[in-house]
């Protein structure tokens, strides 16, 4: 019995073979089955899902041409021809929603894998030198934060003029400093874990602790920042539209569509109404979903 | 020797066919089978075990300590009379803490880091015996000089971060004998300790039992701890008792294999040797335990007759009652062949 | 650069004059010796804390002199708190030195900085105390063991990859079969076997074992400690075994050094060490170990209170706040390192050298 077999586990089968059933799913498919256990969360990520869809596909969903003019026909309550009426142009409403659905949702999409992109890296430079590196980086992320955001974003888009390409640069800038305070506080919490510092004993460089080790495990706490920092996006995205700093007509947008339409609320509610409701469903989605996944990742439920 | 006082005692508390039970998502999972032990006044009761084998479980049960998903299936809990489990939560908040007291490995977790360390000692007294603040706080600042911390009045008043572990360790005991307990639960109260450190904590508590006349559970994994501190011991192992004994039966002469083979597979000072024996595989998953005898995959007399559970053998001399189970002492086990 | 190359020499010996020579004289010439560590000081500033406005330091390794041969376990003892540890990470540079020198295999260590540094840690590894921790929850176990390999290119192409983490699974004890699956569907001592299984990759020239098993079960730990020894005679790599636990310091190594805030108290043989033990401190350390056989009897020594603070050691001998035998010279004067016995050194006014 204390022979080298029994000391290497290699009589009688391997150690720990007697564990076979234990779960051998992955992170990800462990989490993603949780995910699905929730019906809310579900149902978001399936309204998500038909908003990408209809973003993609809006020439082939949308009715009309959203840019077509009908002078006739401006300004018609929900109809048969028009389903959710026309606007002071005559432009079908429902299709230029559609069409506005692919700006809001490359605005919000964009603009935060912009921030995240700055962000992470700023963020995980400063968490891992700490130092003055630290403390430079630090102090850029209070200067950034301390402006209020909705005048900061009014603040650049005037610098840079209105357009989309802004939109998504002006959005960027606003929100790189939440994902470069998460990941600099999460990397110099991981930077003392001991799998971090058995790469180093290994010879592995900063760069490789800093992508193989620290990055991947922050991974999942960005994922839920994305996911929740878009809605956000959409709804300043909107109100820069709405100010007319942001996306220019003819270009339909949801935020847009609100301001043109609030001359006709009194009378032609229609108008602004069926906007409204396409932001606060997508808002909506994206947090329920953003929520539900970070339940789902988090690491504490794990186990 | 050591327990001939307790021999005719009645005793103080006693477990009998205790069964807990863990609510899992894959179903329920039994920590505690079938466990019946007693102990006396002045008598220490050693229970040894690895991780997961139930032994901490025991402990919080006799404290009606189970929360969810825990629960206790069945058996009885005597203590004065009563059936523990028969009790009120209120009426069991009464005995918790002022009849049976517990002090657990960490005791920087168990001592509220916002409180000074004397007013959470006079807690405990003010709730169980009814004192005014300032004749608690005298008490738990002599409480503190019992466990020998040097200058208790200005330890009482600091926090737990200020001591060291081996000082947390002290006020926890100090916390717990300050109601005078019969019954006194140590839950690896050494284990995150140093073995300086531990060899004061040992003998204090040994120290204490004597001058209180309380009956002590010392559950640990250490088999050395066992040897200095216990009159009797039982070995458990996923879930059930499967040796039982005096301390010097059980740790010099070893009956299961599962005792034997912890005996041998630890490094000891007192033996040099080249390797160390080892048992191969690890404790079984509760949740998927062999059939029959729980240590069959592991043990190395394992045969055919082992498939079906082992029944407890008794009546091997010695000072306190010796039990084991294990098909190895049954009279069944005489002619069959070796699987 | 030079300088360091000059001091290389120094430390090997004298430069052999041709190369044949050098051929000829190698093997003698390679001194058995793999580590010498001397004078090495681990300080670290304990200024931050903003309510003692002292801006001290807590020196957790304050001038340690070690050795270790090739293929020897040398053992690093102490309760929590002396820098045993710390000093295991210094000397592998997870942390840097404050001041002093490490020699190991030719090279001060703690003049080592960036790429050489790295290179350098292909000849030793780190095993950690707590297989929880120490594997990245997001890597498969294949390739937490290959990381080593894919750092030093120690392979040619993917199946050699494979193979050769097969190869090292099985060398302990792990089933191949598994190299796909996470960390956290293995026990601790699976795990710890994991975190071996990436020690010896690149097959060290030393590993220093941090508490490798104070964290397993006890019929585990057998298990560990087997493999560790039986890798050992594989492999003849040399282990520096930091360990609070005599009776697995007893059972795993050669030579012993008893850490006791900062500093040795005594180094010496296993044997003698745990025979003829000079040191007061080791005496209660040996005392204080429960004996498992019921029936021995014997005297402990009870220390009196808890390890001081390293911030703030004690004049003098460290020990002497807790020294049994305490006299008045060892409140004042730190005593000096003496061989009271051959290899056999103690720190202590009370003992007397040979």
């Amino acid at each position: 019995m204390a022979t080298e077999g029994a000391g290497l586990g290699a009589a009688g089968g391997f150690a720990g073979q007697e564990d076979a059933e234990a779960r051998s799913r992955g992170f990800w498919a462990d989490s993603m089955s949780r995910l699905a256990e929730n019906r809310l969360v579900l149902a978001a990520a399936l309204i998500l899902a038909v908003l990408v869809a209809v973003a993609i596909f809006a020439p082939s969903v949308a009715p009309y041409d959203p840019a077509k003019q009908s002078l006739a026909e401006s300004l018609q309550g929900p109809g048969a021809r028009h389903l959710l009426g026309t606007d002071e142009m005559g432009r079908d409403i429902l299709s230029r929603i559609i069409y506005g659905t692919r700006i809001s949702l490359s605005v919000g999409i964009v603009s935060q894998i912009i921030a995240c992109c700055v962000g992470v890296c700023l963020g995980a430079l400063a968490g891992f030198y700490g130092g003055f590196t630290d403390t430079l980086i630090s102090r850029a992320i209070e200067i950034f934060s301390a402006f209020p955001e909705l005048l900061f974003a009014i603040g650049i888009m005037f610098v840079l003029g209105p357009g989309v390409i802004n939109v998504f640069i002006a959005l960027g800038l606003l929100s790189w400093t939440r994902y470069a305070r998460l990941v600099r506080g999460q990397v110099m919490q991981l930077r003392e874990m001991e799998y971090a510092q058995a790469c180093v004993a290994c010879g592995g460089s900063n760069a490789r602790v800093i992508l193989r080790h620290l990055l991947p495990n922050c991974f999942s706490t960005i994922i839920v920042l994305v996911t929740l920092g878009i809605p956000g996006a959409i709804l300043m995205e909107a109100s820069l539209s709405y100010i007319g700093l942001g996306v220019q007509p003819p270009t339909a947008s949801w935020g847009q569509m609100i301001s043109a339409a609030q001359q006709y609320i009194s009378f032609y509610p229609y108008y602004s109404i069926a906007p409204g409701i396409a932001i606060i469903v997508t808002v909506l989605a994206f947090n329920i979903f953003g929520d539900g996944l970070r339940d789902a990742l988090d690491p504490r439920i794990r186990e | 020797m050591d327990t001939l006082a307790v021999q005719g005692v009645p005793s103080l508390l006693s477990v009998r066919n205790l069964r807990v039970s863990f609510n899992m998502k894959r179903g329920a999972v039994r920590a505690v089978d079938d466990v019946s032990f007693e102990v006396s006044r002045g008598e220490t009761l050693g229970i040894v075990g690895e991780s997961g084998c139930g032994k901490s479980v025991t402990a919080l049960s006799i404290m009606r300590l189970i929360a969810e998903p825990g629960r206790i299936e069945g058996g009885q809990i005597r203590y004065g009379g009563v059936n523990l489990l028969d009790l009120s939560m209120r009426e069991m908040r009464g005995i918790r803490g002022n009849k049976i007291a517990m002090i657990f490995q960490e005791p920087m977790t168990s001592l509220n880091p916002v409180l000074t360390i004397g007013s959470q000692i006079s807690e405990a007294l003010r709730l169980h015996e009814g004192l005014g603040r300032r004749e608690a706080l005298d008490r738990a600042v002599e409480m503190l000089s019992v466990v020998n911390i040097p200058m208790p009045e200005k330890r009482a008043r600091e926090y737990p971060h200020q001591l060291s572990g081996g000082m947390r360790q002290r006020v926890m005991i100090a916390m717990a004998l300050c109601c005078k307990p019969d019954v006194l639960i140590c839950d690896e109260p050494t284990t995150a300790l140093d073995v300086t450190i531990q060899a004061q904590i040992i003998s204090l508590i040994e120290d204490l039992k004597v001058r209180t006349g309380a009956a002590v559970i010392m559950i640990t994994h250490d088999l050395g701890v066992i040897s200095e501190i216990a009159d009797k011991v039982i070995v458990m192992y996923a879930g059930k008792i499967i040796e039982e004994g005096g301390k010097t039966d059980v740790l010099t002469n070893p009956l299961h294999p599962y005792t034997e083979g912890l005996l041998n597979a630890v490094p000891r000072i007192d033996r040099d040797s080249d390797e160390l024996s080892v048992i191969p595989g690890m404790v079984p998953n509760l949740a998927f335990l062999p059939e029959g005898c729980r240590f069959r995959p592991r043990c190395r007399y394992a045969r055919e007759i082992c498939r079906s559970a082992p029944v407890k053998a008794s009546g091997f001399g010695g000072i306190a009652p010796r039990g084991v189970s294990c098909w190895k002492f049954q009279p069944a086990w005489g002619g069959e062949a070796d699987v | 650069m030079s300088d360091a190359k000059a001091r290389n020499e120094y430390f090997r010996g004298p430069a052999p004059l041709t190369e044949e020579v050098a051929r000829i004289v190698e093997p003698d010439c390679r001194s058995e010796r793999l580590l010498e560590v001397k004078g090495l000081k681990k300080w670290f500033r304990s200024g931050s804390n903003a309510l003692s406005r002292s801006t001290g330091h807590i020196r957790a390794v304050d001038g340690v002199d070690m050795t270790a041969d090739r293929g020897e376990t040398v053992a690093l003892v102490g309760e929590s708190g002396c820098g045993k540890s710390t000093l295991g990470r210094a000397i592998v540079r997870l942390l840097a030195p404050t001041s002093g020198s490490v020699w190991f295999d030719g090279d001060d260590l703690a003049a080592m900085n960036g790429a050489a540094l790295q290179k350098k840690r292909r000849d030793m590894q780190f095993i950690f105390q707590d297989p929880f921790a120490s594997l990245d929850p997001r890597m498969t176990i294949g390739d937490v063991i290959g990381e080593p390999l894919d750092i030093h290119r120690a392979y040619r192409d993917r199946s050699e990859r494979a193979s050769r983490i097969k190869e090292i699974m099985e060398t302990v004890g792990l089933n191949p079969g598994y190299a796909s699956r996470y960390a956290h569907e293995f026990s601790g001592g699976q795990r710890q076997r994991i975190g071996i299984a990436r020690a010896i990759a690149l097959n060290p020239k030393m590993i220093v074992c941090d508490e490798p098993v104070s964290a397993l079960d006890v019929s585990i730990q057998a298990q560990i400690i087997n493999l560790l020894k039986s890798l050992q005679k594989k492999f003849g790599m040399a282990y520096i075994f930091i360990s609070h636990d005599l009776n697995v310091v007893r059972h795993i190594s050669d030579r012993v050094n008893v850490m006791y805030l900062g500093k040795f108290v005594e180094t010496a043989s296993k044997r003698d060490l745990f025979e003829a033990p000079s040191h007061p401190y080791t005496k209660a350390l040996l005392s204080a170990i429960p004996i498992y056989d019921p029936r021995v009897k014997r005297e402990k020594i009870l220390l009196r209170g808890d390890l001081p603070s390293p911030a703030d050691p004690p004049p003098g001998c460290h020990f002497h706040t807790r020294c049994p035998v305490v006299t008045d010279i060892c409140r004042e004067v730190a005593p000096g390192t003496r061989e009271v016995a051959r290899g056999h050194f103690c720190a202590c006014h009370r003992v007397k050298g040979e």
